[in-house]
């Protein structure tokens, strides 16, 4: 390590940039984390104790969301009606026959996007880390399961993580840090309608707390995690790993700092890099730099710096959220405002070879959390509709009835979706934006007919008996998870960074975030195995960088 | 400054807003003559009182008067329905709106709804977009649907268990 202030700057204080963190800090390497965004305080910020909690979904702050554009995304074809998205009440979602960029959803912020994800704690299913070699599409990681593992165990063990002993298609050493969390009355629905499909239906592994837990309550299952955690049973990077980072007095963090480039020095190294305070620019050498930035904003500061491109890769491959969510009403009271988002899922579909005639698997777990169909206002706009007396007896018939059913699928890399830099539009330190380029191909298209159905069966088998909404991912682009865009792999002419999150070319740059992912996997949530990959690459950078 | 629905709600709470910049010079909102009384009867026919309380006793209509006299650009909105409702309540009944029968009210918003007037349809669903934010933002409104309370500090420790009667 060179003699400077610092070892190591990292760009993001998200899932990646708080792993990193830990890892190098706890062994006693000096570490300045920079982030765009600002700071959270969950008491005060996260209100879910004030009436009108329903009204704000995330309390994003000034600069907590980053600025992107969208090129023009693709018509829609007037024979796949049925994957359209509607609300009985309001029509269709998009009214016209062309798919509409809803969002990329993100948080800007100590914590990044833990700070509003549901908690979900997953394992990739190893078959999912080999699709080129298995079923000659998309790209291999460079790096098997059983290297991860390890990684993986850490992660849970500091965000503390609840589930089952054991967890379908991804095969465990030992058991969660945390015993599972109880289902939910209204997941106990699913569950039974699964059984009757033949389906398995299984706690899911989240980080959330089931009981106390390195100094943060149990979850009490107020259904909001969306919305920001105010007591920190959440496993959120914010309160866990950057928490720990923190106390070692070794990682400083500077909130509301945009890093708008990266400097290149002799001899393959990174010299330092170039930061926005609000006012004015700032330098800092950096004996090594680690990019955790997230899909969407990393290809952008390496395409604006021009650097760590000799692939050609960057900003390439980009893998959306390929979603569906059906909910409906159930006609027994069902509580559903209670519990966890996520609390359960079903893995049978999770395999890449799991659906008949594509390639790229799903996953099926409860909707209502993230549906945002828990507050009685939302009841009434979305589920009763009307006014009078005709709708209040609506409401009272109809509040915590809701069952949702949400499936999460692979997406493969499709040539029209990328990131580039917008040629037009820049942000506030005048650099230019990052452009989200998405369209879904057949195959994709084919999967989420096949996501769409199996969420409709399970809600039948379930006793629902109306379906009040439906969306997803053919006429909206909504994406949480992203990918792909600075992927890792073996050959430098393939990919961005080698197996240990490593550019290819430049010796001290690291990318730990979602972009390094060659696949998304078959709907597994991501921020534990960016935590994995950010511990793994702790350590390498620590003993060889 | 953007004001958020969250901020307002809290504002309008503490009576901040009723006092604060209503004053001033500006379109305002009919309220006299044909038209007194019609914004109060209209908010708390979209909402009435059966076991729970209605909009008019949660001061849904205070709230809503609050909001449109803060961003005026709602005013002229507001007041082309409440002139259509004044007028065909006096049409079609020979009394003011505020004297009907809440059949009736009620038959005359179903109308209200049904128009195809921009302006009108535009009124129709700002108003019952506002009415539902508020009223459903009170807690007084929840216990009739077997909502216990915000989601915190307490949860829902009982979130395993079959809920109540309601719910």
């Amino acid at each position: 390590m060179a003699d400077s202030e610092h070892d190591v700057v990292i760009v993001g204080a998200g899932a990646g940039g708080g792993s990193v963190a830990y890892g190098l800090s706890r062994a006693g390497v000096r570490v300045l984390l920079l982030e765009a965004g600002p700071r959270f305080e969950p008491a005060q910020d996260f209100r879910l104790d004030l009436p009108s909690w329903e009204l704000t979904r995330f309390p994003h702050k000034p600069g907590s969301r980053g600025s992107y554009s969208y090129a023009e995304l693709q018509s829609l074809d007037p024979h796949r009606q049925h994957l359209r998205s509607y609300n009985t009440l309001t029509g269709r979602t998009v009214p016209g026959d062309r798919r509409h960029a809803y969002g990329y959803h993100h948080v800007r912020g100590v914590g990044g996007s833990t700070l509003h994800f549901t908690g979900e704690a997953h394992r990739l299913n190893p078959r999912a880390m080999r699709l080129h070699s298995e079923h000659g599409v998309g790209a291999d990681w460079p790096l098997d399961y059983g290297e991860l593992e390890p990684w993986y165990e850490q992660a849970e063990q500091v965000a503390g993580v609840a589930g089952p002993a054991q967890t379908a298609q991804r095969p465990r050493r030992v058991p969660c840090p945390l015993p599972p969390h109880a289902l939910s009355w209204a997941s106990r629905k699913l569950a039974d309608g699964a059984a009757m499909l033949g389906w398995g239906w299984e706690a899911n592994t989240v980080a959330a707390l089931s009981r106390p837990y390195a100094g943060r309550p149990g979850c009490n299952y107020c259904l909001q995690c969306n919305r920001g955690c105010p007591r920190g049973d959440k496993g959120s990077a914010d309160v866990t790993f950057l928490r720990d980072a923190a106390a070692t007095g070794r990682c400083s963090i500077l909130s509301g700092v945009q890093v708008t480039r990266l400097l290149a020095g002799d001899n393959d190294r990174i010299s330092g890099l170039v930061y926005h305070d609000g006012q004015r620019e700032q330098r800092v050498t950096a004996p090594v730099v680690v990019l955790c930035a997230g899909s969407v904003e990393t290809p952008r500061l390496l395409l604006a710096s021009g650097l760590a491109n000799e692939s050609g890769q960057v900003g390439r491959n980009f893998l959306e959220t390929l979603s569906w969510v059906s909910i409906g009403l159930h006609p027994e009271p069902l509580g559903s405002h209670r519990g966890l988002p996520s609390d359960s899922i079903c893995w049978d579909f999770n395999a890449p070879d799991a659906i008949p005639g594509v390639i790229g698997g799903m996953r099926l777990s409860p909707a209502v959390g993230e549906a945002d169909l828990s507050g009685s206002f939302n009841y009434a706009t979305r589920v009763a509709g009307g006014w009078g007396l005709r709708h209040k007896q609506a409401m009272r018939e109809q509040f915590g009835h809701a069952l949702g059913v949400a499936s999460i699928g692979e997406c493969l890399p499709d040539a029209g979706s990328y990131v580039d830099l917008d040629p037009v539009q820049a942000d506030a330190a005048g650099m230019p934006v990052a452009r989200i380029h998405s369209h879904l191909g057949d195959m994709a298209v084919r999967r989420l007919e096949f996501m769409a159905g199996r969420c409709r069966e399970l809600l039948i088998a379930s006793g629902v008996d109306r379906l009040v909404e439906e969306y997803g991912s053919y006429d909206l682009f909504s994406s949480t998870h992203v990918f792909g865009t600075a992927r890792m792999g073996r050959d430098p002419e393939q990919s961005v960074v080698d197996a240990d999150c490593r550019s290819h070319r430049w010796r001290n740059l690291f990318i730990v975030d979602g972009s390094v992912f060659p696949s998304s996997g078959g709907g597994e949530s991501p921020s534990l195995t960016i935590e994995a990959l950010g511990l793994r690459a702790a350590e390498h950078i620590r003993t060889q960088a | 400054m953007k004001l958020s629905r969250r901020r307002f709600l809290q504002i309008t709470a503490a009576g901040a807003v009723v006092a604060g910049p209503l004053g001033c010079a500006g379109p305002r909102l009919l309220e006299s003559g044909a038209q007194a009384g019609v914004l109060d009867s209209y908010i708390d026919t979209l909402l009435p009182a059966d076991s729970a309380p209605g909009a008019l006793e949660l001061g849904v209509a205070v709230q809503v008067r609050a909001l449109v006299r803060y961003k005026r650009a709602l005013v002229p909105v507001y007041n082309s329905g409440i002139v259509w409702l004044a007028a065909q309540a006096q049409l079609q009944h020979g009394k003011g709106y505020a004297e009907l029968a809440l059949a009736e009210r009620d038959t005359l918003v179903l109308q209200l709804s049904e128009q195809s007037d921009e302006s009108l349809a535009r009124f129709f669903h700002k108003s019952l977009h506002h009415a539902r934010m508020f009223y459903y933002t009170n807690p007084r409104a929840w216990s009739a649907l077997g909502l216990a309370g915000t989601p915190q500090p307490a949860g829902f420790m009982d979130y395993a268990q079959a809920p109540g009667a309601h719910g």
